[in-house]
């Protein structure tokens, strides 16, 4: 596995506030890689030290094997993207690939404006354009030069299901028909677990997991009860190791078969059980199983 | 590359006609009407030999002096200010509009400021050798039509003159853009870009205002560190081909006239790019 990505004991300090904490991590060439983790784990500053647009306060971080902020064929959109308010979409792309070196192809710029969607608004000024447009213009800004990688920070946010849904083909298609490496961070995780081949959990800068999604999934247990009971601690404590709190409910990781003899035991020991389903394991529980695990500590 | 970096500064300057234009056009256009009007109509208006020909058409139409003139006219600060506006939204825009996160990873820092300083200085110069034609055509066209004799030319040391009124103007320019630079990249604003250079600006006109009865000879040579457009006035002195009486210009201070603009211009310049290097550019 290439690692076009590494952060290496990698620390970023704001004042008192640890935003990457010591985080070790390598992205893999080729796919979807997702980076996840709830509001301030670290997810943008990472993204923020592999584009040059700031220094750790300690640490290493490579991209395509050297050091950041160097330019190189790397696509990029950090947060909710901001234009030149007086450029139309069109203009917007023209000049930041003649920055870039690409001498401002009309031609490859016409086409990533219908990729994105964005054909009939090519002559607007940005200044009129929605979040979901911003978003939109902002990844037609990442594909300029044809990049072997781009790094996206919540490149759905902002639009309507229908824009949620042709990026996220966009997305998949870059990365299995034009061979580009997609990294991306987002807080939907439904929507991280379609597209993303690869995901790495952060939690306040620390790296809480990492790897493909169906083996985290996996690792998360698998298909579980879910019981809503009336007292979830002393059901917890009667269930044992293989039971977990999610909100009134507890969630026990066991098979088809032991279910009866558990909802028994459960009974006559005087637990009251309203309700009792079967629900399959997903990014979300290994998200919150993991991001759990570390605040616990 | 540099060049990408100035193409693409260059491309979002034109697209910016606003600031284009009042920047770098306005105040030639603006010059140009008001001496057609003054050529054409006040001159006449107030001319107290009605009908016969006014002082000012008995004096032949000097075209070197008329060049030189419009390269360094009264109304210069003006100038300066209106070519401020051009360097504040030039320096600062990016922070204003939360672009550098967009720009930034295109092209090396280095070169991405380099390019707007160059086309600050294109920008500036286009608009004095603007302002200067029109002003020179609208002087043409009043001593023609009051039937001046023109003489002049721009052979010899008429052209030494005139590019060194040219190059003084310009540095001067290029060193209220240093400052304007410097304030926009310390401080992320377009409006601390425009006002510290102009605070400044007429913090030393005072401070020079209060030191112009000083014959030249007793000059110090800090003087022009302190007052950059002190050494640029020195530096215009030094250009004359003959001085003044009692203005003779000591020489160690038209070098340490020369010596301060660089110094204004290199220090501004080149603090705005030692702090944008090192500059946090994840929030603007």
């Amino acid at each position: 596995m290439t690692a076009i990505l590494t952060a290496t004991n990698l620390t970023k300090t704001y004042g008192d506030v640890h935003a990457l904490d010591g985080l070790t991590l390598a992205a893999p060439e080729g796919g979807v890689y997702g980076l996840l983790g709830p509001n301030g784990a670290g997810k943008s500053t990472l993204f923020r030290i592999w584009l040059g647009l700031i220094r750790p306060t300690a640490g290493q971080a490579t991209v395509l094997g050297g050091a950041p902020g160097v330019p190189r064929r790397i696509g990029s959109m950090i947060e909710t993207p901001r234009f030149h308010p007086f450029l139309s979409a069109r203009d917007t792309l023209k000049m930041l690939s003649i920055a870039g070196g690409l001498g401002g192809d009309a031609a490859e710029i016409d086409a990533l404006l219908e990729r994105v969607g964005l054909t009939e608004a090519a002559g607007r000024k940005v200044k009129g354009f929605s979040v979901g447009m911003h978003q939109r213009l902002g990844v037609a800004a990442a594909l300029l030069g044809s990049p072997s990688m781009v790094i996206l920070d919540e490149p759905t946010s902002g639009m309507d299901p229908n824009g949620i849904n042709e990026m996220r083909a966009l997305l998949r298609s870059l990365a299995d028909n034009d061979g580009v490496t997609v990294v991306l961070a987002s807080h939907q995780l439904a929507e991280v677990q379609k597209i993303c081949d690869r995901v790495a959990i952060l939690n306040r800068g620390k790296l809480a997991a990492e790897g493909k999604v169906s083996e985290l999934i996996g690792g998360a247990g698998g298909e579980r009860l879910r019981l809503s009971v009336n007292d979830p601690a002393r059901a917890q404590a009667l269930i044992g190791q293989a039971a977990s709190l999610d909100d009134q409910s507890v969630l026990a990781a066991i098979s088809r078969a032991d279910a009866p003899a558990l909802i028994r035991k459960l009974a006559t020991e005087g637990v009251d059980i309203t309700e009792a389903r079967w629900v399959g394991a997903d990014l979300e529980a290994v998200f919150m199983q993991q991001t759990e695990a570390r605040d616990a500590r | 590359m540099l060049v990408d970096a100035i193409a693409a500064e260059t491309f979002k300057l034109t697209k910016n006609w606003r600031t284009s234009f009042f920047a770098f056009v306005f105040l030639p256009v603006v010059g140009l009407i008001i001496a057609l009007l003054s050529e054409l109509w006040l001159e006449d208006a107030f001319n107290p030999n009605q009908g016969g020909p006014s002082l000012p058409d008995l004096i032949p139409f000097n075209l070197t002096q008329a060049v030189i003139g419009s390269l360094q006219p009264p109304t210069f600060p003006l100038t300066i200010l209106f070519c401020l506006i051009g360097a504040a939204v030039i320096f600062a825009g990016e922070y204003r509009w939360e672009t550098w996160r967009l720009m930034a990873p295109r092209n090396t820092r280095t070169n991405s400021l380099l390019g707007k300083i160059l086309v600050y200085a294109g920008a500036a110069a286009a608009s004095l050798l603007l302002g200067a034609v029109l002003t020179v055509i609208a002087g043409l066209i009043g001593a023609v039509a009051d039937g001046q004799r023109i003489v002049g030319g721009f052979e010899g040391g008429a052209l030494n003159l005139i590019l060194g009124a040219f190059g003084l103007s310009w540095v001067h320019l290029l060193q209220a853009g240093a400052v304007a630079a410097l304030a926009a990249v310390a401080t992320r604003s377009i409006l601390a870009a425009l006002m510290v250079p102009l605070g400044l600006g007429i913090a030393q006109s005072i401070l020079q205002a209060l030191t112009s009865n000083m014959p030249p000879a007793e000059m110090e040579w800090w003087r022009p560190f302190l007052m950059p457009s002190l050494g640029a006035d020195i530096l215009k002195m030094a250009l004359q081909p003959v001085p003044l009486p009692g203005m003779e210009l000591p020489s160690a201070l038209v070098w340490a006239s020369a010596a301060a603009l660089a110094v204004w211009i290199l220090g501004g310049f080149g603090g705005a790019l030692a702090l944008f290097l090192r500059q946090d550019l994840s929030k603007e």
